[in-house]
């Protein structure tokens, strides 16, 4: 029942964005577009096609794809203030996209996503080795990632100083996080790497319910704890890893849509990581709107209109437990 | 120091990284009796009873269950063998009572089989016995500290392990629900003819449930025997640097043990 209505939501969200823009578009001709309706304008269908539905398809989908990361790295983090980005994920993924940018000019862009995916894959994977002694423990985890996450910025940044000024410049947009370039293509990226990480996380479901009660406790009834940590912690970095090649690193999504479907559908993973899914879907969507609406026709990079939002509610969460921390 | 049916301790090394904290413990803790392991704060009670539930791999030595040894199970096989209740887990915010009883089942089922009857029947009879059936779909982490007990011994004994390992079961818990969680355990034992260990931290409570005693001291077994021969006051001295007078109690035919004052040093 709430899936329906936040499908709703979604389709409403979708539609929304889909009208507006420079050229608005209202929703008889959307449908005359998305039906295939000879009668309906070619500029429309142009700009609807291939600008807008991508855009907004591509959206939805990092949103679901980082919502989804956000509610496994909570389970397997055991902090409800984690999210991919305390995994590495994002700084591995920054430091190869700078490296691919600025040094590698040579190279076409299209290997940038194999590059940023395959960096936050390594960085997921290192924390992971780093943080093991005889197991891995949720605050070694979140230890080890916060120190190669600032040694990853660091190395980034150090790239930038030296690197030539336009490369750094478009090196830097990237780094911000936009939908500005969506393309089907993209659009792929996410099916192909990160639909089956966020299958791999609901058939875990069970799993994700027990590791959350804490490593003792899982362990006691007959969980491998460091098996499913292992496992999660992939999924994370290929739902992760095939965002941020498609977007560059989006701030927030991924901390609060769990949060919101936490409110809505309970504690449950069965339920929660779809409730999340749609959540994390409708937050981008609009996010993303925003982002080329508020300056328009200026476009603010998603990724800086959701850090906007983001620190506020970051701040709302910890003035909300102000009391337990 | 092996017997057949029940748990036992052969030679069991146990530390954590370099530093061991029990060596060379050998042990056999009676089948279908209530053992109370006893001891001063840091003499390894909680380290052993980790071992003994599979849940820390022994520096040295090995636990048998009914002969054969753990550490070649697997670990669902284990966990629906032996049921460890530890100290001190915190729940997530928001989980119900019934969600977190609800994973006591976990080790008997399989990746994607579904909920069962005789998973729901399991998770009912925790409930009942502990006393939390109207309490179900509250959240843990608003309970009061003897509720929240209860639940986690409720998700213990729906795991239905035969042999249930807690680690001082009745922390938290007021006068009432010690009473009533002890008496449950006596009655697992006595009319399900389950085995249950527990570290237990007041003599009285030993001296009033449990059919057998394990003694510790840094590490070493100073005691074990049945409750009533080896609650001695020369070993409780030995044990705890407190005189303590040991009497039968007429009303229960059992002992009663009375501190009297320190040892001297």
């Amino acid at each position: 029942m709430r899936l329906l209505a936040l499908s709703l939501i979604l389709a409403l969200a979708c539609m929304l964005a889909l009208g507006m823009g420079d050229q608005a578009i209202p929703l008889a001709e959307i449908t005359r577009v998305l039906t295939g309706d000879p009668d309906a304008s070619p500029v429309s269908r142009t700009i609807l096609l291939t600008l807008r539905l991508p855009r907004v398809a591509l959206a939805a989908a990092v949103g679901a794809s980082l919502a989804v990361a956000g509610v496994a790295a909570q389970a397997i983090l055991r902090n409800p203030l984690a999210e991919p980005g305390l995994l590495g994920i994002n700084a591995g993924a920054a430091l190869a996209a700078m490296l691919v940018i600025v040094q590698v000019a040579a190279l076409p862009e299209s290997v940038l996503p194999a590059f940023t995916f395959a960096g936050a894959l390594v960085m997921a994977g290192a924390i992971q080795a780093l943080a093991w002694s005889s197991g891995t423990s949720s605050l070694r985890l979140i230890l080890v990632g916060v120190g190669l996450g600032a040694l990853a910025g660091a190395g980034a940044s150090f790239i930038a100083t030296f690197g030539p000024a336009a490369e750094v410049q478009r090196a830097m947009v990237w780094g911000a996080g936009s939908l500005q370039d969506a393309r089907w293509v993209k659009l792929m990226w996410i099916v192909q790497w990160g639909a089956p990480g966020a299958l791999g996380l609901w058939l875990m479901a069970r799993e994700l319910d027990l590791i959350a009660l804490g490593d003792g406790v899982a362990s006691d009834v007959g969980q491998r704890v460091h098996l499913i940590r292992g496992l999660a912690i992939l999924a994370v970095a290929m739902l992760a890893g095939a965002a941020v090649a498609a977007s560059g690193p989006i701030a927030f999504v991924g901390l609060a849509a769990p949060h919101i479907a936490r409110q809505l559908g309970g504690t449950a993973h069965r339920g929660l990581i779809p409730m999340a899914a749609l959540c994390g879907a409708i937050l981008l969507v609009l996010a993303d709107l925003a982002a080329r609406r508020v300056l328009a026709p200026v476009q603010v990079p998603v990724g800086l209109a959701t850090a906007l939002l983001g620190a506020p509610f970051f701040g709302y969460l910890l003035w909300s437990r102000r009391n337990d921390i | 120091m092996t017997s057949d049916t029940g748990l036992s301790a052969e030679g069991l090394t146990l530390g954590y990284s370099d530093a061991s904290v029990i060596e060379d413990l050998s042990l056999a803790l009676p089948a279908g009796q209530f053992t109370a392991i006893l001891g001063p704060n840091g003499c390894g009670k909680s380290t052993l009873l980790k071992a003994l539930a599979r849940q820390l791999v022994p520096q040295a030595g090995r636990v048998l269950l009914d002969g054969k040894a753990i550490a070649g199970m697997g670990a669902k096989a284990a966990a629906r063998a032996l049921g460890l209740l530890g100290q001190g887990a915190e729940p997530p915010e928001g989980l119900s009572v019934e969600a977190l009883v609800q994973q006591g089942r976990y080790p008997h089922r399989g990746p994607f089989s579904p909920w069962r009857t005789a998973d729901s029947a399991a998770v009912e009879r925790a409930l009942q016995r502990t006393g939390l059936a109207d309490l179900r779909g509250r959240a843990v982490d608003t309970l009061s500290g003897g509720q929240r007990q209860r639940a986690w011994i409720a998700m213990v004994l729906a795991q239905e392990a035969p042999v249930l390992l807690l680690d001082e079961p009745t922390t938290w818990l007021d006068l009432r629900h010690q009473i009533e969680v002890l008496g449950l355990m006596q009655r697992l034992v006595e009319d399900e003819g389950l085995t249950v260990i527990a570290v237990l931290h007041d003599l009285e409570h030993a001296a009033r449930h449990a059919d057998h005693v394990v003694m510790l001291k840094a590490g070493r077994v100073l005691a074990q025997g049945p409750v009533n021969q080896a609650l001695r006051p020369d070993l409780l001295a030995q044990v705890f640097g407190v005189q303590v007078e040991v009497r039968p109690d007429p009303g229960s035919g059992r002992l009663l043990c009375i501190p009297r004052g320190l040892c001297d040093p």
